[in-house]
């Protein structure tokens, strides 16, 4: 016999059910705008029918319904599309980072158009050929100097906003650190409350969509991927390492690199270096290890070749004031000795010789034979690693050797100067170690640098120059003409036009002049109005001594400003095409998870509809009992 | 389509596309109004390299067009001082065929060597112009006049005459540099252009069984001579002869005495000079040690040389003795041979102006095609530009036409 409120019950059940779907989506409704939100739908099964087979089982039909029951509210979530988002958004982090920074290399560089290194350039070439002109005319001179001061304001002025920017960079990196970290803490506490609330039989919806809505931004930072398996323990790997496991998170550190200028590497707290993959920070670590360190080193090479070059054909010249040997840029030496001796490894004690060109004194012409045969060496290219030798036969002209010398890994490129004298000048280093631009090792098994190009003193392992001997330079028999030291660090900062040449611009050297005593320096003047050195000077413009690409300092920087131009537009169309995916990715996902306001409302028609019934047969119910109730009155 | 669209996901997709519409709306506007295609490299890598390349070549071309419009205005001065010199040497030619034929007065003699007189002295004022506020002739010198005369005043009539011109200046011909790579002399001193013989230098003492104790360099006319060590003198003769300097130098064995002298093969004053040390000149008896060239010669040395000064000097005094004899004869040549060395550089000249012209034509060319070629790598399209904004403002309006009369309609509107 069934309960004579069974009825009543079953109406309750049905207005408890459709009150709960009412409410669910009330707050669906409610969070349509909320970021993260996955619209929750209510899962109603029917109660436990009854009568259960078994010794009080009445006599009677069965089973009968026992009305409605909410079973579970859950996510309506796809997490394989979430997976898929998550790694996309690495790539979009990875590329913004990396198109926002070389946006801003691109707009320093000041091309095409305004005024930039080239322009200030051209117009001191321009300046140049006006001395050519009129090598007595005094005001053709101080337009010079202002050209050229223009040059040097420029390259400084890139290079420090270079520099700033690297820093800017740095200051981001270790920002964002500190984020990943707070963010992975938060997680891990969500973690804590999400499987408490699971031991219940719950399901924390709202907590869910928090946790999944900080992975999403994390994702954007890191490269990451989520394991849910285990529910208790929700691992987030980084690399392949953890970066949250269930209650627990390892945080990310930013130490400081005393190699790295001080700027931070990205490490676990026990010190081992971390696999970041994609991700807005190994952008911005790219940005500036990379591409800002690259633009930084490109420029001071064009720093310190264009000061080098200058200074080589302008100390061979004279002034209108019979001056010789003066520096026409400031060539500021990182040793603070006369013979280039330098502290290496800061121990305080001169642990070698830090030199940057040197040339021979014997006059030498392209097609001359070397006449000797042997090898060149001129040590590792990295560190640990093999020398690098040239071998040379006695058939091979001068140009054939050098041609062999540049084309190999050797830190020295080969080049005749101006006067025809072999010269052996300091690449950056490729390994970017330090000391930057400072000759390695130079070392000849035969006669080509001795005799021939009059350089070494003698040949041999034990006549060789190597840049951990102190006084190195006693190995060369070139004068102190032709041998220049290794420029101050960041030659680029520093560049400016030499006290001289400012005090007085007579001084500008543009004749030229004969060497009578035999040590490779002319030391007497052709005449006031000679404009040989200034022509010389003239010829720099085309002279193929940029180090890094055998070009001329036009193409150079061109080269330079086509590298990051590439760089740039491959970073936008990368941008954009991730963009593209993660933007897909998002409309499926809120195909899925999003809330359709038609679709609530008709659901909330349907809920409306069922508690009105349940409420109406609550009342029938109701009226037939109290039928009942009164049939005894 | 799977699943249903949310109204946050409309209104995420019409946000992206509207903002994808506007920055290319952007970049139109900026390429109209800055009149250049490319605003930064990263649009197009490949032109904005190119652009670089033409803008500095550019640049450079016109550079060198100043260049050489200053280079054509001095040789165009040159070749007009030595035009008026040319007519000075034709009136002394026509001076020195009279006076060597037929018989003269002493007072028609005199007369002569005072016209003879004057036009030298125009002639060294010629030598001695200015150009630009410094003088032309000297070389690189600019110190001072090139041609320094030494007066004497004749105590009969008491008027000045000239009777020597020394030669101050140095040797340098003026260069100039027209295109990459191209030089070009326009101006030579004026120990070549006013010279009139060739000089001929034998050192008076002889140098039997020379050898060179030393590696060092001799300078010859400005080019360098490399002599080692145990260099007998037929070895240095040798190396001078293939020098390429205009001079050359023999030894010659009188007596068991072996001299070795040198000669030029083309009028211009000897220059030579010891360098790297060496002393090899000095010691051949050549060169007076401690002094520059050009007029460092021993004074012990027997020199014959002649500037058209010497020959003009020695043509007053022929007429000044009645040396008839010398008028008809060396003097004469002397003048001959001065005309013929200033019509050589003349014709040199005008070569180097030739040539200047067709380069300077060259780079006109090549300026307009540059100019041309710069122009298609960067400026903007004003065409295919504003259509294409045209377009974008087009699809962009009816976006946000749609936009909103589609995304604010809900179920909502409907329920009563």
């Amino acid at each position: 016999m069934l309960s004579t409120f069974h009825g009543v019950e079953l109406g309750k059940k049905g207005l408890n059910a459709h009150q709960v779907g009412m409410d669910t989506i009330a707050h669906n409704l409610g969070n349509i705008e909320t970021p993260g939100f996955s619209k929750q739908k209510v899962n109603n099964t029917t109660f436990h029918p009854i009568y259960e087979p078994s010794a009080n089982h009445p006599n009677q039909a069965g089973q009968i319904g026992t009305g409605v029951m909410v079973e579970n509210i859950e996510r309506v979530k796809d997490a394989l599309i979430d997976d898929q988002i998550f790694y996309e958004k690495g790539g979009l982090g990875f590329w913004d980072a990396k198109q926002d920074y070389l946006h801003k290399i691109e707009m320093l560089m000041n091309e095409p158009g305004k005024p930039n290194i080239r322009t200030v350039m051209d117009a001191m070439w321009e300046g140049i050929t006006k001395v050519v002109q009129d090598p007595t005319e005094i005001a053709a001179r101080f337009e010079l100097i202002e050209r050229a001061k223009a040059v040097t304001d420029t390259v400084n002025h890139v290079y420090n906003s270079l520099s700033k920017l690297q820093e800017d960079a740095n200051m981001l990196i270790i920002d964002k650190v500190a984020e990943i970290n707070s963010m992975a803490s938060e997680i891990a506490k969500l973690n804590v409350q999400i499987v408490k609330s699971e031991a219940l039989g719950d399901n924390p919806n709202d907590l869910y969509d928090k946790r999944d809505l900080l992975i999403d931004k994390l994702s954007k930072l890191i490269d990451i991927k989520v394991e849910r398996k285990n529910n208790k323990e929700v691992i987030i790997y980084l690399g392949s390492e953890n970066l949250v496991q269930g209650p627990i998170f390892n945080p990310l550190v930013a130490k400081s690199n005393p190699d790295n200028k001080g700027f931070v590497d990205i490490q676990w707290e026990d010190g081992r270096s971390v696999r970041l993959g994609e991700g807005y920070l190994a952008g911005l670590l790219s940005a500036r290890d990379e591409d800002l360190q690259g633009a930084m080193n490109n420029i001071n090479s064009l720093a310190v070749n264009l000061t080098d070059a200058f200074n080589e054909v302008h100390k061979d010249g004279f002034g209108l004031n019979k001056s010789t040997d003066v520096n026409f840029f400031k060539a500021i030496p990182l040793s603070p000795y006369a013979d280039g001796g330098y502290d290496f490894n800061n121990d305080g004690v001169v642990d070698g010789t830090a030199l940057f060109k040197v040339s021979g004194t014997e006059v030498l012409k392209k097609e001359t034979l070397a006449g000797t045969g042997g090898y060149l060496n001129f040590g590792p290219s990295k560190a640990n690693g093999p020398d690098i030798v040239v071998q040379y036969q006695p058939t091979d002209t001068i140009q054939a050797v050098m041609d062999k010398i540049n084309q190999s890994e050797a830190g020295v490129t080969a080049y005749l100067n101006h006067k025809g004298q072999l010269s052996l000048k300091a690449k950056f280093p490729s390994d970017n170690s330090f000391p930057e631009f400072a000759i390695r090792h130079i070392e000849d098994s035969g006669n080509l640098l001795t005799g021939v190009a009059g350089l070494l003193a003698g040949s041999g392992a034990q006549n060789s120059f190597d840049y951990k001997n102190v006084n190195g330079i006693a190995k060369f028999i070139s004068p102190a003409n032709n041998i220049s030291f290794t420029p101050q660090t960041n030659p680029a900062g520093w560049m400016a036009v030499d006290d001289m040449i400012l005090a007085d611009p007579q001084t500008i050297a543009a004749s030229g002049g004969i060497d009578t005593t035999g040590d490779g320096n002319p030391n007497m003047m052709n005449g006031l109005a000679d404009n040989r050195n200034a022509m010389a000077l003239m010829d720099l413009r085309y002279a193929k001594i940029m180090v890094e690409s055998q070009s001329t300092f036009g193409e150079f920087f061109q080269s330079i400003i086509g590298d990051f131009g590439e760089r740039s537009k491959t970073a936008i169309t990368n941008f954009d095409k991730n963009d593209g995916v993660v933007q897909s990715l998002q409309n499926l996902k809120d195909k899925i998870s999003g809330v359709n306001v038609d679709e609530e409302l008709t659901k909330m028609l349907q809920f409306q509809h069922g508690y009105n019934a349940s409420a109406k047969l609550v009342t029938v119910f109701d009226r037939m009992l109290e039928t009942i109730l009164r049939m005894g009155a | 389509m799977l699943g249903n669209v949310s109204q946050v996901s409309m209104a995420n997709q019409f946000t992206f596309n509207t903002k994808k519409t506007e920055n290319e709306l952007q970049k139109v506007q900026n390429q109209l109004s800055s009149g250049m295609k490319i605003a930064l490299p990263s649009d197009d890598p490949v032109s904005a390299v190119n652009y670089m390349d033409y803008d500095s070549r550019l640049k450079e071309i016109q550079t060198y067009n100043g260049l050489i419009q200053n280079a054509t205005a001095k040789v165009d001065y040159i070749d007009g001082k030595l035009g008026s010199a040319t007519e000075i040497l034709q009136r002394l030619r026509e001076l020195a065929v009279q006076m060597a034929n037929g018989i003269y007065t002493d007072e028609v003699r005199m007369n002569a060597a005072k016209e003879v007189d004057e036009l030298m002295k125009e002639l060294v004022s010629i030598g001695n112009s200015y150009y630009k506020g410094e003088p032309m002739f000297g070389g690189t010198f600019v110190g001072d006049v090139p041609f320094k005369e030494t007066y004497m005043t004749d105590p009969k009539t008491g008027e000045e005459y000239l009777v020597a011109v020394k030669y101050i200046g140095n040797n340098q011909s003026q260069i100039m540099e027209i295109e990459q790579n191209e030089k070009v002399a326009v101006n030579h001193p004026g120990n070549q252009l006013f010279w009139a013989k060739n000089a001929l230098l034998i050192p008076s003492m002889p140098s039997t069984g020379y050898t060179a104790q030393g590696d060092s360099k001799i300078v010859v006319d400005g080019l360098e001579v490399e002599i080692k060590t145990g260099d007998t003198l037929d070895i240095i003769a040798k190396k001078i002869n293939d020098s390429g300097a205009a001079v050359k130098a023999n030894v010659f064995t009188q007596n068991g005495a072996s001299y070795f002298t040198l000669e030029t093969t083309s009028p211009h004053q000897l220059s030579l000079m010891d360098t790297n040390g060496g002393a090899v000149l000095q010691n051949l008896g050549i060169i007076e040690p401690g002094t520059q060239p050009p007029n460092n010669l021993a004074p012990s040395a027997k020199v014959y040389s002649g500037s058209i000064f010497d020959v003009l000097i020695d043509f007053r005094k022929a007429l000044v003795d009645n040396n008839q004899f010398d008028i008809g004869g060396k003097i004469l040549g002397g003048i001959d041979m001065a005309m013929d060395n200033v019509l050589k550089y003349r014709a040199s000249l005008g070569a180097v102006e030739m040539r200047m012209q067709t380069v300077a034509d060259r780079l006109g060319n090549e300026e307009i095609y540059i100019s041309d070629i710069r122009s298609k790598m960067i400026d903007t399209d004003m065409t295919k530009a504003m259509i294409d904004m045209k377009m974008l403002e087009f699809s962009h309006d009816v976006a946000l036409n749609l936009g909103a009369r589609l995304m604010p309609k809900t179920l909502l509107d409907f329920l009563r």
